[in-house]
C-alpha cells in the first residue's frame, strides 16, 4: 500500500506539471509527424527538368523520366531556379532539355540533355538513371528512324509505328524485387517512426524524471520516509513503480493516439504490450541508477539527455537500423532500443505473437534485471 | 561590470565544476556527431553487385564485357560474377551485395527469336543511391538489347512484307549500328551545403549550443529560489550587473562549445568549413541566437523545473524542425520553408554557403544577419521579462 502511494505521488508529480505534460505528450507526436513526413515511405531521387524544348519529343522523354524507379520528376520554369535547388539539396540533380531537342532527332541528327548535377556520390546513379530514361526512348526513336531511312518513309509514320509495336509486341522487361519479403507486411509512412519515438521518448522522459529523484535523495525525502515505519526496500520500489508508472502511461497514450491518429499498427496487443511494458522497465532501471549517481540536478538533466540521445542513435531510433553499415547493426544490439525495434519489426510486418518475439524479450528482461539491480544497490547506498 | 564579471566567474566555475557544462557543450555532440558519421553512409559511392547467369548464352556475356565493366573500370562498383541463385539471394537479405542481376535460363535465345525475355533484379530492401544505380543500369542495358529487335519488326511492320522474306540478320547488324540520337553530357555546379564530415559536427553544435546556453538563464530561477537573488539585489549590485554577469556566462560556454566542436571535426575528420571569418561570424551569430531565445524561454518560466522543460522543448523543436538531426530537404518542400523559422537552418545554410569555396561568403552575411536579429529580437523580450521577474 505503501510502494502504491509512493508510486502515485510521483505521477502526480509529473501529471500536475503542464510543461512535463507537453514533454512527455506532445512532444512525441510531434516528433513521429514530423518524421513520418520526412522518412515514412519509400525515399526517392528527386528529379528536376527544364523542358525548354516543349515539343513532342521533349514531352515524350519527360514521360520516359517520370517512368523510372524510385525517381519523382519535378518541372522547372527557368534554369536559375533549377541550378538553385539543385546547389541547396532540395534535388537530387536536374536535366536541362534543350530547345531544339525535338528538331534534330526529327531530321535524324543527334542532340545532348545536360544533367545538372553536383559531383557527389548521388551523381554516377542519378546520370546512370536519366540515361536509362533516353536509352527508353531512344529504342522506339533508333527504331523510327531506321525503318525512316531503309523504307523510305517518313519519321513521323516510323516512329507511331514503332510506338505501336513497342506497346503491344513482345519484349524484354525488367522486374525488380526486394527476396524475403514475400509475407511481409510493408511499413506503413508511420508504423517505423512510430516504434523508434516511443522508445527515444520513453526512455528519455524515464532518464529525465531521474532529476526529481536526485531531489526527493538531495531534500531528504527518501530519508524522513525511512523515519517512519517504512522500509528501505518498499521506499525503493515505490520510487521504482512511479517511474515505471510514468513511463507506461506515456507509451501507453502515444501508442493509443497514433493508432488512432495515423492508423500506426504495433501488431499483436499483448506482444507489443510486452515489448513496451519491459522496455519501461528497462528505462525505469536507468533512470534509478542515473538519479542515484547523479551529485546535482543539472548534473542528472545533463546525463540524461546525453545518454539517452546517444544510446537512441546508436540503437536505431534515429536513423533506420537497416541503413547502418553491417558492423553499426551489430554494434547496435549493445542497446536495448535495437532489440526492442528487432522485436517491433516481427510484430508489424510478420504478425508475431509473444512466442515470436521471445528471444527479444528475454534480452529486454535481462537488461532490465541488470540495471534494476544495479540502481536498487546505488539507491540503497545513497540513503545510507 | 566588476559585479557582473565576479558573477560570470562564480556561475561559471560552478557550471565548470559539476561537468554539466563540459557533458551538453562538448561531449554529447562530439560522440552523437561521431555517432551519426559512423551511421549515415557517406563517402564515395561504391555499389555490391552480383551476376546470376543461368542462361549461359551471349547477352549476358555482353552485360559483363560491357556496363559491368564499366562500372569496375570506374571503380564505383565490385561485381561478382557466376554467383548462384541462392548465394546471391542470401547476400541481398543480409545486405552483403546492393543489387544482384539474374538473367534466367533461355534468355537470350528469346531475346534474339523475338519473344518475351524478363531480366530479374534482386536489391536490398533499402533504397539507396547503389540500388538506383544498379536499376539505372539494367534499364539501360535492356533498352539497349531491345533497340535492333524493334528497329527490324518496325522495318517489318512499315514494308507491310513478311518477316521471312527479309535478311533479318543483316538487318540486325545494320540496327545495331545505329547511334542513339540522343546522350546526356555532365553541367557540374557547386554543391551550397557542407560536407558529409562537417553537417554532423555542425547539426549537434547548433542542438546542444541552445542547451550549454540554458544553464546560465536557468541559474536565475534556482538563485531566486535559494533566496541568493534576493540577497545579490539587496546589495549594491545593480540588476544589470547579474543579468549580464548570467549573460557573459551562457555566451563564453555557448561560444566555447561550437568553437571547440567546429575546431574538433577538423581534427578528428578532416572537416572543411570555408574561410575561418565567414564561419567565426556565424558562430558568433548562433550563439548569439542560442542565447536570446534559451532566455526568453527561461524568463517565461516562474521555477526552475517549468524553466528546464520550456527550453529543453524549445531546444528539441528547434532541432528537428531546423535540420540539427536530419536535413530538412529530405522532406517535403514546406519542411524545408518551416525550417527557415529556425536559427538551425539559418547557420547550416550560412555554413553551406561559405563551405565550399567561400564563393557565398555575400550570402553567409545574409545568414549571419538573420542570426543576429533572432538573437537581438528574443533576447529584448527576455530582458524585459527578466527585469519583471527580479522585481517580483
Amino acid at each position: 500500500m505503501k510502494l502504491l502511494a509512493i508510486a502515485l505521488v510521483n505521477l502526480r508529480r509529473v501529471l500536475r506539471d503542464r510543461t512535463a505534460l507537453f514533454f512527455m505528450f506532445l512532444l512525441p507526436l510531434l516528433l513521429i509527424l514530423i518524421l513520418g513526413l520526412l522518412f515514412g515511405g519509400q525515399v526517392s531521387a528527386k528529379l528536376g527538368v527544364l523542358d525548354q524544348d516543349q515539343g513532342p519529343l521533349g514531352r515524350d522523354l519527360v514521360q520516359h523520366l517520370r517512368t523510372l524507379k524510385d525517381v519523382s520528376v519535378r518541372e522547372y520554369s527557368s534554369r536559375s531556379g533549377l541550378i538553385s535547388d539543385v546547389e541547396r539539396s532540395r534535388i537530387s540533380g536536374g536535366i536541362v532539355i534543350p530547345e531544339d531537342y525535338s528538331n534534330r532527332i526529327e531530321i535524324g541528327s543527334t542532340t545532348e540533355v545536360s544533367l545538372v548535377a553536383v559531383d557527389n556520390q548521388f551523381a554516377p546513379s542519378l546520370r546512370q538513371n536519366v540515361s536509362a530514361a533516353l536509352d527508353d526512348q531512344a529504342v522506339e526513336l533508333v527504331a523510327g528512324q531506321f525503318a525512316a531511312k531503309q523504307a523510305g518513309v517518313p519519321f513521323d509514320t516510323a516512329l507511331v509505328t514503332a510506338r505501336q509495336l513497342r506497346a503491344s509486341g513482345p519484349s524484354v522487361t525488367l522486374t525488380q524485387y526486394t527476396p524475403g519479403q514475400a509475407g511481409l507486411t510493408p511499413w506503413g509512412q508511420y508504423d517505423l517512426v512510430a516504434s523508434q519515438e516511443v522508445l527515444l521518448m520513453g526512455f528519455l522522459v524515464a532518464l529525465f524524471a531521474s532529476g526529481q529523484l536526485m531531489i526527493t535523495r538531495q531534500l531528504g525525502i527518501s530519508r524522513r520516509m525511512l523515519s517512519t515505519p517504512t522500509s528501505a526496500a518498499t521506499v525503493i520500489l515505490g520510487e521504482a513503480a512511479g517511474r515505471f508508472l510514468i513511463a507506461v502511461v506515456q507509451a501507453g497514450f502515444i501508442v493509443s493516439v497514433t493508432t488512432l491518429a495515423f492508423g500506426v499498427r504495433w501488431g499483436d496487443p499483448l506482444a507489443a504490450a510486452a515489448i513496451i511494458g519491459l522496455f519501461c522497465l528497462v528505462g525505469t532501471g536507468a533512470a534509478m541508477l542515473v538519479g542515484s549517481v547523479a551529485e546535482s540536478q543539472s548534473q542528472a538533466t545533463s546525463a540524461s539527455i546525453f545518454v539517452a540521445l546517444v544510446i537512441a542513435a546508436i540503437g536505431g531510433c534515429m536513423q533506420p537500423l537497416q541503413t547502418f553499415p553491417s558492423v553499426m547493426r551489430t554494434v547496435a544490439h549493445v542497446t536495448p532500443h535495437a532489440w526492442a525495434l528487432d522485436a517491433f519489426d516481427k510484430t508489424i510486418r510478420s504478425d508475431a505473437g509473444l512466442i515470436g518475439v521471445a528471444a527479444q524479450l528475454g534480452v529486454l528482461a535481462g537488461f532490465a534485471a541488470v540495471l534494476l539491480v544495479l540502481a536498487t544497490w546505488r539507491f540503497r547506498r545513497s540513503l545510507g | 561590470m566588476r559585479a557582473a564579471l565576479a558573477i560570470a566567474a562564480k556561475d561559471l566555475r560552478q557550471r565548470l565544476r559539476d561537468r554539466s557544462a563540459l557533458i551538453l557543450g562538448v561531449v554529447a555532440p562530439l560522440v552523437l556527431a561521431l555517432v551519426f558519421s559512423l551511421t549515415g553512409g557517406s563517402g564515395a559511392l561504391h555499389g555490391h553487385f552480383a551476376v546470376v547467369d543461368e542462361d549461359h548464352g551471349q547477352i549476358p556475356g555482353l552485360f559483363l564485357s560491357g556496363p559491368m565493366s564499366d562500372l569496375k573500370g570506374r571503380g564505383i562498383a565490385d561485381v561478382a560474377e557466376n554467383s548462384s541463385l541462392e548465394s546471391a539471394t542470401s547476400d541481398v537479405k543480409a545486405g552483403r551485395k546492393d543489387a544482384v542481376f539474374v538473367f534466367p535460363p533461355g534468355f537470350s535465345a528469346a531475346v534474339t527469336e523475338g519473344q518475351p525475355a524478363e531480366l530479374t533484379l534482386l536489391v536490398t530492401e533499402r533504397r539507396t543511391a547503389r540500388t538506383l544505380l544498379a536499376g539505372g543500369v539494367a534499364r539501360s542495358f535492356i533498352s539497349t538489347v531491345e533497340r535492333t529487335g524493334l528497329a527490324v519488326e518496325t522495318i517489318v511492320k512499315v514494308e507491310n512484307v513478311a518477316s521471312a522474306d527479309l535478311q533479318r540478320q543483316t538487318l540486325l547488324s545494320a540496327a545495331s549500328q545505329v547511334p542513339a540520337p540522343t546522350s546526356v553530357v555532365s553541367d557540374p555546379v557547386v554543391l551550397r551545403q557542407l560536407s558529409d564530415k562537417a553537417y554532423p559536427f555542425a547539426g549537434m553544435a547548433v542542438f546542444f549550443v541552445f542547451l550549454t546556453v540554458q544553464f546560465s538563464f536557468l541559474s536565475l530561477h534556482s538563485e531566486r529560489a535559494d533566496g541568493t537573488l534576493s540577497r545579490m539585489l539587496a546589495s549594491p549590485i545593480r540588476p544589470r550587473d547579474i543579468l549580464l554577469g548570467k549573460a557573459l556566462v551562457g555566451f563564453v560556454l555557448g561560444l566555447s562549445s561550437v568553437a571547440v566542436l567546429v575546431l574538433l571535426s577538423i581534427l578528428l575528420r578532416g572537416a572543411s568549413w570555408g574561410p575561418p571569418a565567414g564561419v567565426v561570424l556565424l558562430v558568433v551569430g548562433v550563439t548569439t541566437a542560442a542565447m536570446g531565445i534559451m532566455a526568453a524561454a527561461a524568463t517565461l518560466a516562474h521555477t526552475y523545473e517549468q524553466a528546464n522543460s520550456i527550453g529543453t522543448i524549445v531546444a528539441v523543436v528547434l532541432g528537428l524542425l531546423g535540420g540539427s538531426f536530419f536535413p530538412t530537404f529530405l522532406g517535403p518542400d514546406f519542411m524545408a520553408r518551416l525550417s527557415l523559422a529556425t536559427p538551425h537552418a539559418w547557420w547550416i545554410r550560412g555554413l553551406g554557403d561559405l563551405a565550399p569555396t567561400g564563393a557565398g561568403f555575400s550570402d553567409a552575411l545574409t545568414a549571419a544577419g538573420v542570426l543576429f536579429a533572432f538573437g537581438i529580437a528574443t533576447g529584448a523580450f527576455a530582458l524585459w521579462r527578466a527585469q519583471r521577474l527580479m522585481s517580483a
